[in-house]
């Protein structure tokens, strides 16, 4: 069978890095084609050169059997691309953007209908509603409308389900299926180790080459220390009396939607404490009010022990947080990044001084001190901004979902960190969608519409649940959800 | 203590910055070089339609006489009024000089004689000086003709600037406008930059108190504001050898003032906004509203007593009052008491107010 995808010895630097070097593949018709490989690996650029937005510089690519460089007009109408960050508008409605997107490719929603029908029919409530304003799930489900509307041959998705729920991502990958069934060829790259296993064939990329390409089963055997590291084994820290979380009834609305609806729990000191919700199910605006970074509409609770109600910049000064969005200042170096929060923690210079290059040597970036953060790969600077939240030895760190898009070796180095932090008698209070990372916690709560729903340790939710794996749990309890995605 | 670490900051952001650093040398160089020459109020080289209906020696005289100034240029000599208005519509003249018949005949016997000026008006500025310079030419040539020169003498003096060289007058004018620009914009865009990158976030889930995080942000633009300033007044000094007649010490000292008072609404501005693009609007109208509304290009007595009202509630009214009272006139800080009163006025209600609407809490 002739491919419909071929791509021959391509190599592309970027200045001095050389993102890909003698990149060659084919891809089959009606096939899903995993690209998958670490952070950095190369694989956004060999999405984009695919796409025609970029050229290469050795080497040539066909998609459909049109050149991506002298064909590049005629082959944007034969191909779908969604970008790994959301590529909708947000001030636009849902019907306005796939209008539009429409428009773009001399087509019209309603001549292509059929294609997008099932996705949009879940969309359907919503089509009022600003882009801006869908939870995560429901944003990717659009823009893989988007993309489709104008009937592509192949569709391009780069990362399209990170920081997507493992209920939402199932559905997604539902509708790949579907489309597959359609003939719809698709190349597609994603770090979690389910979805790979439901591509046909993939191809490994490592450091801008490709390693091999195979059926996933075959790839993740060989490349099992990447794609499939080893578990985390831990003595669970034998629990502390002390609470350095309580909440009681907590309540949050915005206007008439209650985002966190009386929730009531308490965290051990020295405790791995896992926060799982659906997208929209609560969890970030709940943390955000135990951080002192959102007032309670109701309810109390004190976090170490301060009042969140009153105490916020008391609290400020005993916690440290990640935010889901990287927040590290791009434009400062390493060392300056560690140094200017260390100096708004208070922390003297005799002290950061010191404890900078510790920290720089546990992470192994003491060869990139002077490098600035914003040219770091995604696993580093998340591993960096851990260290940066716990640099001032608070008593407890909050991370929001904190390894987003890295493949499974790096989310593993990260909990490495978590739990030599827990070691230290630091509480870790966590959210996550990778149901692995759930096991690895002490206690874990789930929220279902802004309730905790079920709170226990991994063994005894799936006990009583009667799941064998945490995932199991997990979309049990998140399929009663009525609020449908906010 | 943490105010050392956040300035640090702001500065190595800067530099970093592809554009900051070349702004804060390139903007001062381009007001200073080009704005002078641009921002003229002088009027020269008007085109003059003459219609001479007297035809006599007389009559001839006034027209060279005119046609020699550097302000009128001669370009028709129309035969009537109607002509010399399609002179004007055509674009080819700005000003009619109309000599009635029996000119001549009536300076000779003292008659009455009417000459008639008619001035293209669409350039409000360019039409009433014009009109005006011709008068002046006109009533100096009938004076001499009637041989009664002394009869009415004016004497102008020109206090200040005894030559009436706008550049003299402009200058400090566009220091402010540069200062306005510079310290304006760039922290106005600063915080609502840090909201669209997210860092934010993170500082605010630190026990970072808000002064100091306001602070932070103030200082580093006013040492930027106290730079441009320097090489604005510098290359002044250089290119039109324009400086200051009262104490430099004064001037930057109402400087900084000013700079904190501009630097904390633009703070301000940011922190209600969401986005960069907001921010840069909002800037811009209100900075367009301060500049026009001070008496930089148009004096604040002769606006609308409403107009008169808004210009009191404008810090860059006081500021120019003050950078022109020390350039031009040089007082001495016994006569800037009242504009110092409310520049620090407008400086403390804004820096409170952009502290105050600093929220690292929400509701």
């Amino acid at each position: 069978m002739e491919p419909i995808v071929k791509v021959e010895g391509v190599a592309k630097c970027y200045r001095r890095v050389q993102a890909l070097d003698g990149v060659s593949f084919d891809v089959r018709p009606g096939e899903i084609f995993g690209l998958i490989g670490p952070d950095g690996a190369g694989k956004s650029t060999l999405f984009r050169l695919m796409a025609t937005l970029l050229c290469p510089e050795r080497g040539r690519i066909t998609v459909d059997g049109l050149d991506t460089v002298a064909d590049y007009r005629a082959l944007r109408c034969r191909l779908g691309y969604m970008p790994g960050r959301f590529s909708l508008y947000p001030d636009l409605t849902v019907e306005e953007n796939l209008a539009f997107y429409a428009t773009l490719f001399g087509a019209t929603v309603r001549e292509n209908y059929h294609l997008v029908e099932d996705i949009y029919r879940q969309l359907e409530p919503f089509k009022t509603r600003r882009a801006g304003h869908l939870s995560g799930g429901m944003k990717q489900k659009l823009a893989l409308c988007c993309a489709l509307i104008h009937k592509p041959a192949v569709l391009l998705l780069d990362e399209p389900t990170t920081g997507v729920d493992p209920v939402s991502r199932k559905e997604f990958w539902e509708m790949l299926r579907r489309l597959k069934r359609e003939g719809i060829t698709m190349v597609v790259a994603t770090p979690y180790p389910d979805e790979i296993r439901a591509t046909d064939r993939m191809a490994f990329i490592f450091g801008g080459q490709v390693r091999g390409v195979g059926t996933p089963e075959e790839m993740l055997a060989r490349f099992s220390d990447i794609l499939c590291p080893p578990g985390l084994a831990r003595e669970p820290a034998g629990a502390q009396a002390e609470h350095v979380i309580e909440v009681k009834d907590l309540v949050k609305r915005f206007g008439s939607f209650t985002a966190v609806d009386h929730i009531s729990f308490s965290v051990s000191k020295g405790e791995i404490f896992g926060f799982l919700g659906a997208n929209g199910a609560g969890k970030t605006t709940a943390m955000r009010m135990l951080c002192g970074l959102s007032r309670p509409t109701s309810g109390a609770g004190r976090v170490a022990g301060f009042d969140i109600n009153t105490q916020q910049e008391q609290i400020k000064k005993h916690i440290g947080y990640m935010s889901q969005k990287f927040s590290l200042y791009d434009d400062l170096k390493v060392w300056e990044n560690i140094r200017l929060f260390a100096g708004i923690y208070g922390l003297p210079e005799d002290v950061i001084a010191p404890r900078t290059e510790e920290v720089l040597r546990t992470l192994g970036l003491a060869a990139e001190r002077d490098t600035l953060v914003g040219a770091l790969p995604l696993g580093w600077k998340q591993r960096l901004a851990f260290s940066v939240a716990t640099f001032h030895r608070p008593d407890i760190v909050f991370l929001d979902e904190p390894t987003g898009g890295v493949d499974p070796k790096t989310r593993r180095q990260f909990w490495e960190l978590i739990y030599q932090a827990a070691d230290q008698g630091i509480t870790v209070f966590v959210t996550t969608h990778y149901m692995d990372e759930a096991e690895f916690c002490g206690r874990v709560s789930i929220m279902v519409d802004g309730r905790i729903r079920a709170l226990d340790t991994p063994e005894g939710l799936k006990q009583t649940f009667g799941e064998k794996d945490m995932d199991g749990v997990f979309h049990r309890l998140a399929r009663e959800a009525t609020r449908n995605a906010d | 203590m943490v105010l050392k670490f956040l300035i640090e900051k702001e500065f190595k952001q800067m530099r970093r910055n592809p554009v900051i650093p070349r702004l804060i040398v390139l903007f001062p160089c381009m007001m200073m070089i080009l704005m002078p020459w641009a921002a003229n109020l002088e009027i020269k080289y008007n085109n003059l339609a003459v219609v001479d209906a007297d035809h006599s020696a007389t009559s001839r005289r006034l027209v060279e006489k005119v046609a020699s100034t550097d302000y009128f240029n001669l370009v028709a000599n129309a035969p009537d009024y109607g002509r010399s208005l399609e002179c004007v519509e055509r674009g080819e003249a700005d000003i009619i000089l109309e000599i009635p018949d029996h000119f001549e005949k009536g300076l000779a016997t003292g008659q009455p004689v009417e000459v008639q000026i008619s001035a293209n008006a669409v350039n409000g500025t360019k039409g009433g000086l014009g009109s005006s310079y011709l008068t002046t030419v006109v009533n100096d040539f009938v004076a001499q003709e009637t041989g009664a020169p002394d009869a009415a003498r004016l004497s102008v003096l020109n206090l200040y600037n005894p030559h009436q060289d706008y550049k003299l007058f402009m200058v400090p004018a566009l220091l402010v406008v540069l200062l306005t620009l510079v310290s304006g914009f760039l922290p106005a865009l600063n915080i609502v930059g840090e909201k669209e990158t997210g860092t934010i976030e993170q500082i605010n889930v630190t026990p970072l108190g808000k002064s100091a995080f306001i602070l932070g942000k103030l200082i580093p633009y006013w040492v930027v504001g106290l730079v441009v300033l320097t090489i604005a007044m510098a290359l002044a000094a250089l290119l039109y050898g324009i400086v200051p007649v009262g104490s430099v010490g004064l001037i930057y000292f109402f400087s900084g003032v000013f700079i904190l008072t501009i630097s904390g609404f633009g703070l301000l501005i940011s922190n209600y906004s969401g986005t960069m693009q907001q921010a840069m609007f909002v800037m811009f109208f209100f900075l367009i509203v301060f500049i026009l509304m001070s008496g930089l290009f148009t004096p604040v007595r002769s606006m609308p007593q409403w107009a008169q009202w808004m210009a009191a509630f404008n810090p860059l009214t006081y500021f120019i009052q003050v950078m022109r009272m020390l350039f031009l006139k040089g007082c001495g800080l016994s006569d800037l008491w009242p504009q110092l009163g409310k520049l620090l006025s407008f400086m403390s209600v804004f820096a409170v107010a952009a502290v105050w609407s600093y929220r690292k809490t929400n509701g």
